[in-house]
């Protein structure tokens, strides 16, 4: 183990849990990967204000499971949906309930993890495929807010997009 | 959710326009993420289709800016009723309606124009557009009455050309434009200037070339190289038109430093150029060229990949020894083919991957040859392959143990091979990516092969079995978009 593989930093939740986190871990997240950067070495907890500590553990949970893995380069749609592949690790590490799988996005959004931010949004993504208006509201408890003759204009506009 | 993360949902997901339609119905924040996404990218065949898009986008209550969220636009004039062509009034309007376009792509149709394309007025989009695509694009010798009643005669107006003048359209494709006058094309690529960083021209002699002579395609040539100096990408096909002759190709390759894909149809001593260009990394040669001008080809650090359509001749590949950075390889139409050959192939320190097409005289020892090339993990053979046996087959399937797995193997004729090819493929190549053969001969498997049982391959074995006609294995499975192979392959079908 070299020396750098053992530095560690602390990371504080936002309900002050904090987490001693290998430095190899912690810097999946480009925003901490900068942050290590910019200030060095430091005894002090960084405090991570809009992710909980049940949040947080199961982001670690997931940087663990991919700290050796190639950061991943600025790609365009096109190359981000092919690379999206979701395998059988990460599958079963989304599954979990609604609000936390948000929360995870939420969370690797804020953090800047790419690759858990895609494949959050493609399991999202995989939830809304193939159903109806309807059905996508109840699926993630989505209020209507068009009234009935916004709704019929947008689908009489749209009704091409029904063909293909 | 923040936007950022919606939009995110939209870009990792495959989603079909009903899916984006659907998610947009849901309420009105999903609308301003889904709506843009399902109007990027508008396609038109149908007359009517167009008159909805257009009664859409200039509807009285307006919901949506739907003509702002349009980036690309593909229109085809087809043969249909009523017809959808192309006219000023249709221009105007995508002008007016869709500030944010910026690809246009325009299929005319292949009926005669009588020059009507040039003047359409191209020239309003040239503030948004980067890349213009035309199919058919005309302006040719032939006078239109509406050009002989004008005052202002001679007409000399073109579409194309004013377009370009904007200087932002860094990309132009042409597919068999009918543009039988040779000084338009100085015009364009003057037009063009440095703007112009890609562009693929496909002619046909007849439709340049007004008098049933030859065309002079280098005449193209000269005026790209003149002109454009920060050309990235040149595909070059004049069908049954002269090859680009040697003079023009240097020039070419001197007047554009930042060319790094280059396709053209050239003479064959145009080879021994081509390393007067230190940019290129990609060159298509789609002409015949000679084993003798191969062998004069100079070393060229940059070049990665090199696809030779034909070789006319005898060829001992030795040149590759000039091009140490290669990592593809494809050559097609070879039929003095030797031992040699191969050997120095697989001599080549970073070749990784070798396209062979139409090809006959590949044999079984070829096969083992290239199967003991250490850098060599795909591999392709589109031809009938008469030479090999069912033992040539093994041999590739076997690589000796310093070598490293099959990543992509794609063979069209696997009529000798059987299950123990299969077999040893899926035991020792854990890489594999992709394994295609056609042509597989139903008499060398039995109806109750384990091969068919395989844990990898069992989804491609059904559906090879069930749905193809012609033999074909594909792994991974093609699942869906199959349904046109008809009948079963083997007459075995499995429920």
């Amino acid at each position: 183990m070299s020396a750098s593989e053992a530095k560690k930093i602390t990371l504080k939740s936002c309900d002050d849990i904090e987490f001693k986190v290998d430095i190899r871990v912690a810097s999946r997240s480009i925003l901490l990967k900068n942050m290590i950067e910019d200030v060095g070495e430091t005894d002090q907890s960084i405090p991570l204000p809009n992710v909980n500590e049940r949040v947080l553990k199961k982001v670690l949970e997931w940087c663990e499971h991919h700290k050796d893995d190639p950061q991943p380069a600025i790609e365009d749609s096109d190359t981000r949906r092919r690379n999206t592949e979701i395998d059988d690790w990460n599958k079963k590490f989304l599954e979990v309930e609604q609000d936390m799988l948000f929360e995870i996005i939420l969370a690797a959004n804020y953090l800047d993890i790419k690759q858990l931010l895609d494949i959050g949004c493609k399991t999202v993504a995989n939830m809304i495929k193939g159903k109806t208006p309807e059905q996508i509201r109840e699926t993630f408890n989505i209020q209507n807010d068009f009234t009935p003759e916004e709704e019929e204009q947008i689908r009489k506009e749209n009704e091409w997009a029904e063909d293909r | 959710m923040p936007q950022e993360v919606l939009l995110s949902i939209i870009a990792v997901a495959k989603f079909e326009n009903k899916d984006l339609l659907h998610l947009s119905l849901s309420c009105r924040e999903w609308a301003l993420i889904a709506l843009p996404a399902l109007w990027k990218e508008r396609d038109f065949k149908r007359r009517s289709d167009f008159d909805k898009f257009k009664q859409a986008i200039l509807s009285s209550k307006i919901l949506y800016p739907y003509g702002e969220y349009v980036q690309r636009l593909q229109i085809a004039e087809l043969e249909l009723e009523p017809p959808l062509l192309f006219d000023v009034e249709m221009i105007h309007f995508i002008a007016d309606q869709c500030p944010n376009l910026n690809i246009l792509d325009l299929r005319f149709s292949s009926k005669p124009h009588a020059n009507k394309t040039r003047h359409l007025p191209l020239h309003l989009l040239s503030d948004r557009l980067t890349t213009l695509k035309m199919m058919a694009y005309e302006n040719n010798d032939t006078e239109t009455d509406e050009e002989k009643e004008s005052d202002n005669k001679p007409n000399n107006s073109d579409a194309l050309c004013e377009c370009v003048k904007s200087l932002r359209i860094r990309d132009v494709s042409l597919t068999h434009p009918r543009i039988t006058k040779p000084e338009l094309w100085d015009v364009f690529a003057r037009n063009s200037g440095e703007s112009l960083e890609h562009i693929k021209l496909f002619l046909r002699n007849e439709e340049v070339e007004s008098n049933g002579r030859v065309f002079n395609s280098s005449i193209i040539v000269e005026a790209i190289a003149k002109y454009c100096s920060n050309l990235r990408t040149f595909v070059f096909e004049p069908h049954n038109c002269a090859r680009v002759s040697m003079a023009a190709l240097l020039n070419l390759l001197t007047n554009c430093p930042k060319l790094t894909s280059l396709h053209i149809n050239i003479t064959s001593d145009g080879v021994t150029i081509l390393h007067n260009s230190t940019s290129l990394v990609k060159v298509h040669i789609s002409s015949p060229v000679e084993g003798k001008d191969l062998s004069q080809i100079s070393r060229m650090e940059s070049l990665c990949h090199l696809e030779l359509s034909t070789i006319a001749d005898g060829c001992d590949f030795k040149f590759l020894n000039q091009l140490p950075n290669l990592t593809y390889l494809e050559f097609g139409e070879f039929r003095q083919l030797t031992d040699d050959s191969i050997s120095n192939i697989i001599s080549h320190p970073r070749i990784s991957e070798l396209r062979i097409a139409k090809v006959p005289q590949v044999t079984d020892k070829h096969l083992l040859m290239l199967a003991s090339m250490p850098t060599l993990v795909k591999l392709s053979f589109d031809q009938d392959i008469e030479h090999v046996t069912r033992e040539g087959w093994l041999a590739l399937a076997k690589r000796p143990p310093d070598c490293p797995s099959w990543l992509v193997l794609d063979i069209s004729d696997g009529r000798l091979m059987d299950s123990e090819f299969f077999e040893l493929i899926e035991k020792g190549h854990p890489q594999l990516r992709s394994l295609s053969v056609k042509k597989l001969d139903r008499n060398l498997f039995n109806d109750d092969d384990k091969t068919f049982d395989s844990p990898k391959f069992k989804e491609s074995w059904t559906e090879c079995r069930n749905i193809t006609t012609s033999g074909g294995f594909w792994w991974p499975p093609k699942k869906s978009g199959r349904s046109a192979h008809k009948s079963k392959l083997f007459g075995i079908g499995i429920s």
